[in-house]
């Protein structure tokens, strides 16, 4: 109840005003008579006649009027007044039927005698109540206050002016496993987190002094878990209606779930940026360890394997320098084996976390044998621990271990995954930097020989430079010789050409006019020869018979001559038209026959094609065969026999003529079809071949895009060939 | 009756002679012009023997004066191996035959005449 007189006299301020209520009245009782005299009010409040009261009435007459409830407890307290005491003070309700109650207070004196017996009492009646309804109205928020302070999820607590706690809700108690009572001696040493605790102090006390309400955030005792909590805490001044501070609330909520996760948070984000920072990654390591101290843990550590298999620490973090140097001692006393069934071996060879959510100091005892590193893992205080693996390329390569002590916190499955989160992004950075790392082997391998590439096509260049240079002045030089040359040369081709021309034109022009005496000697020895001029002599016949003979070899150099000259000078114009070469064969062989007959020599044509329509110049062509036909007997023997054959092949019409003449040799073939050539066989000087006829015709086989070729035959003389494309079809 | 155009004296003559002693009615012009002379002097020849390379006027501007195809005589070029183009082009003009000058002995002259003659 004393916390319930706390409360009341928080309305001490309020009770003033409400005592500053109407009087009812003055009453005088004579104890010693039993009469009690009142004035008229105090009559029609107690519901007795006024006259009656004048005069004096027992005090039971007025009890009448007192509530039922009342009026025993009021009995009791008369008969406790009167027996000690000089003062009276009795509050209770009247009021009858049809009338609304009155909460009254009845003050007085008592007089004793000298035995100190009572003998009268006086005093006043005072109406109360309008102060009696604050008073229970206040009570009765008090008590939903009460049971509001105590449903809420959050601590509270209220203090006096002076800063002492004198509430604390049932949550506050539950969370803190602390009484009120024992509360101001475990403050300093358990309540409050060591790393907060004076700046809580300090900022409360800074509160009380100056009335500004607080907010902060600190760890707090938590009894169940029998750890340290985040909570945020506020603290509000309540005041008086003169603005005087007169209470202090507080409040404080856990937000121990999120400031973990904010932490983990944080601290996932810079082990992010860590990695993403360094492709040095024992550094990486080294400040991921110490960034976790001391939000997210009291330790960390990184071993990853060496290149021996050993398991090689990286990196270890503590808050304390000193303690660090210690754990590596302990570790450089007892370093861990890979083959070891828990721990960091496990979970490298595993590739699985470890979780140890309580590790107990009896767990420490069992578990270590020696007893050095024991009594130094029990000096520890350990509370819990995470061991999460590390791997590149999906291989475990080493690990990362979470170690909670003197924050006194327990790691949930929040944690494990967080922990996991950070080997995670730890296993991914690694697998990078080694995939970097080969890269960049690569890379300067390749830079390497780029360098060693570009040197070389420097070299080259610059050889190439020189060499260009000497090639230019040497070209420059060059240039102007082969203009001059050139020049030279075209002035000398230009003269050949022209020289060619006027020697083609003399020939022409000589031919010409050495032909037409030729052919009047052919006439006019002719008409001789032919009777005209009567009946010669069989010796004059035979001379005239020569020098006609001679004259027609002059005739036909001439011709012949002229032919080549106009073949040579371009000016043979073909004028086509279908020509079928059988019967053009049939046509020179028949004109031809006289000859062949004088020499008594054969020639048979064998036709082998059905259609032998070519597309050619009838006259030059006629010519061409003319020429082989009559070549074929006059390079023969008498009696020899000439095969002329029209044969087909796939895209021409050929006529093979076949002798038994003297033929060519070998050496002279190449220059059967050459200009002027003449060849040395034992029937040319008889012939009189111009060495021009089959110059003339290969020229003209040529301008018919056909061929002429020539062969040995089989046993003796020569076959010439002779092809024409055939008409394209329509 | 034959005309013989030929600028050269010599075979002119020849052929003055080889025709006439055929019997054949001969008269002979060194040029075209003179062709043109002689057939409008009021000789009609049945035969012109027409040498194609002439000074003055060769044969073939003769035969595009003469106007073959309107009258009675038939023309005989004379050839050589070298001239297919301008015999073409006498042909076109309404030349009927061609001998080749340098081939052409005597009797072959005679020939022609008879082969003339006797298709009229």
């Amino acid at each position: 109840m004393s916390e319930q007189s706390e409360e009341t006299r928080l309305t001490e301020a309020q009770l003033k005003e409400a005592l500053s209520n109407e009087l009812v009245g003055s009453w005088l009782w004579n104890i010693q008579k039993n009469k009690v005299v009142t004035d008229e009010r105090i009559a029609q409040a107690f519901n007795v006649s006024p006259t009656k009261a004048l005069k004096g009435l027992p005090l039971s007459t007025f009890l009448k009027a007192i509530y039922l409830d009342d009026r025993q407890r009021v009995e009791k307290e008369i008969q406790s007044s009167l027996k000690r005491g000089k003062k009276l003070r009795i509050e209770c309700r009247i009021g009858g039927p049809g009338k609304t109650h009155r909460w009254v207070v009845a003050r007085g004196s008592i007089e004793r005698d000298k035995a100190s017996l009572p003998i009268t009492a006086k005093g006043v009646i005072i109406d109360i109540t309008d102060r009696k309804e604050i008073e229970m109205a206040l009570s009765e928020s008090e008590s939903r206050l009460r049971f509001m302070a105590d449903t809420v999820p959050q601590l509270l607590w209220t203090s006096d002016t002076e800063g002492n706690i004198d509430y604390y809700n049932k949550r506050w108690k539950d969370f803190t496993g602390l009484s009120l009572g024992n509360v101001e001696r475990d403050r300093r040493s358990k309540l409050l987190h060591p790393d907060e605790r004076e700046k809580v102090e300090k900022t409360w006390n800074h509160s009380i002094k100056t009335g500004k309400p607080y907010e902060m955030e600190y760890r707090l005792y938590h009894a169940d878990s029998d750890s340290y909590l985040w909570v945020i805490g506020r603290a509000v001044p309540y005041r008086n209606k003169a603005g005087k501070i007169i209470k202090w609330y507080g409040t404080a909520t856990e937000i121990d779930e999120q400031k973990r996760s904010a932490n983990i948070q944080r601290y996932l984000a810079n082990v992010s940026k860590e990695l993403a920072s360094s492709m040095d990654y024992e550094t990486t390591l080294r400040k991921i360890s110490q960034l976790c101290i001391p939000e997210v843990a009291d330790w960390c550590s990184v071993e990853l394997l060496n290149d021996d298999n050993e398991i090689e620490q990286v990196s270890v973090a503590h808050i304390d320098p000193k303690k660090v140097s210690l754990a590596k001692e302990y570790r450089e006393y007892n370093p861990p084996t890979i083959d070891q069934p828990t721990g960091v071996p496990a979970v490298i060879r595993t590739g699985k976390s470890e979780f140890y959510p309580v590790i107990s100091e009896e767990l420490i005892r069992t578990s270590i044998a020696d007893k050095k590193v024991r009594d130094f893992m029990l000096g520890l205080h350990i509370r819990s621990i995470i061991i999460a693996p590390i791997k590149a390329q999906d291989k475990p390569i080493g690990a990362i271990t979470f170690v909670s002590s003197e924050s006194g916190r327990y790691y949930t499955q929040a944690d494990l995954t967080m922990a996991e989160d950070v080997a995670s992004r730890i296993s991914l950075s690694l697998t990078n930097v080694r995939l970097f790392n080969e890269s960049m082997q690569e890379l300067t391998r390749r830079r390497q020989l780029e360098k060693e590439l570009l040197l070389e096509k420097q070299r080259l260049e610059s050889r190439v430079k020189e060499r260009t240079e000497q090639l230019q002045a040497t070209n420059a030089g060059l240039r102007e010789e082969i203009i001059k040359r050139q020049k030279i040369e075209k002035e000398r081709i230009d003269d050949l050409i022209e020289l060619n021309r006027s020697k083609d034109e003399f020939i022409s022009l000589a031919s010409h006019q050495l032909r037409t005496p030729a052919t009047g000697v052919k006439q006019y020895v002719g008409m001789v020869l032919e009777g005209f001029m009567g009946k010669i002599e069989p010796a004059k016949r035979t001379i005239l018979e020569k020098a006609y003979e001679s004259n027609e070899r002059q005739l036909r150099i001439v011709n012949d001559l002229l032919k080549v000259a106009q073949v040579d000078a371009g000016k043979v114009m073909l004028k086509k038209s279908n020509v079928d070469l059988k019967q053009l064969l049939e046509d020179v062989i028949r004109e031809q026959a006289s000859n062949y007959k004088e020499k008594s020599q054969t020639i048979t044509l064998t036709n082998k094609v059905d259609d032998a329509t070519v597309v050619v110049d009838p006259s030059s062509i006629r010519m061409v065969v003319e020429n082989i036909i009559d070549n074929a007997s006059k390079y023969s023997e008498e009696h020899s026999k000439t095969t002329v054959t029209v044969r087909e092949k796939a895209d021409a019409i050929c006529i093979d003529v076949a002798d038994q003449g003297v033929g060519v040799s070998e050496t002279e073939n190449s220059k059967l079809f050459e200009k002027f050539s003449r060849l040395d066989n034992p029937l040319s000087t008889k012939v009189g071949g111009t060495g021009l006829g089959l110059y003339w015709a290969k020229k003209i086989m040529t301008l018919h895009d056909g061929t002429i070729t020539y062969r040995a035959n089989r046993k003796k003389g020569t076959v010439f060939t002779i092809c024409l494309p055939k008409p394209v079809k329509v | 009756m034959v005309l013989i155009v030929e600028d050269d004296v010599d075979l002119n003559a020849a052929y003055e002679m080889i025709i006439s002693s055929a019997g054949y009615n001969v008269k002979t012009a060194f040029n075209g012009q003179e062709a043109l002379e002689t057939i409008a002097s009021g000789f009609e020849p049945d035969i012109i023997f027409l040498d194609l390379r002439m000074p003055k006027m060769d044969g073939i501007e003769f035969l595009k004066r003469y106007d073959v195809p309107a009258k009675n005589a038939t023309v005989v070029v004379f050839s050589n191996y070298d001239a297919q183009a301008e015999v073409d082009k006498a042909f076109e003009l309404g030349a009927d035959r061609y001998v080749l000058k340098a081939r052409a002995a005597p009797k072959e002259l005679i020939r022609i005449i008879e082969d003339i003659i006797s298709e009229r």
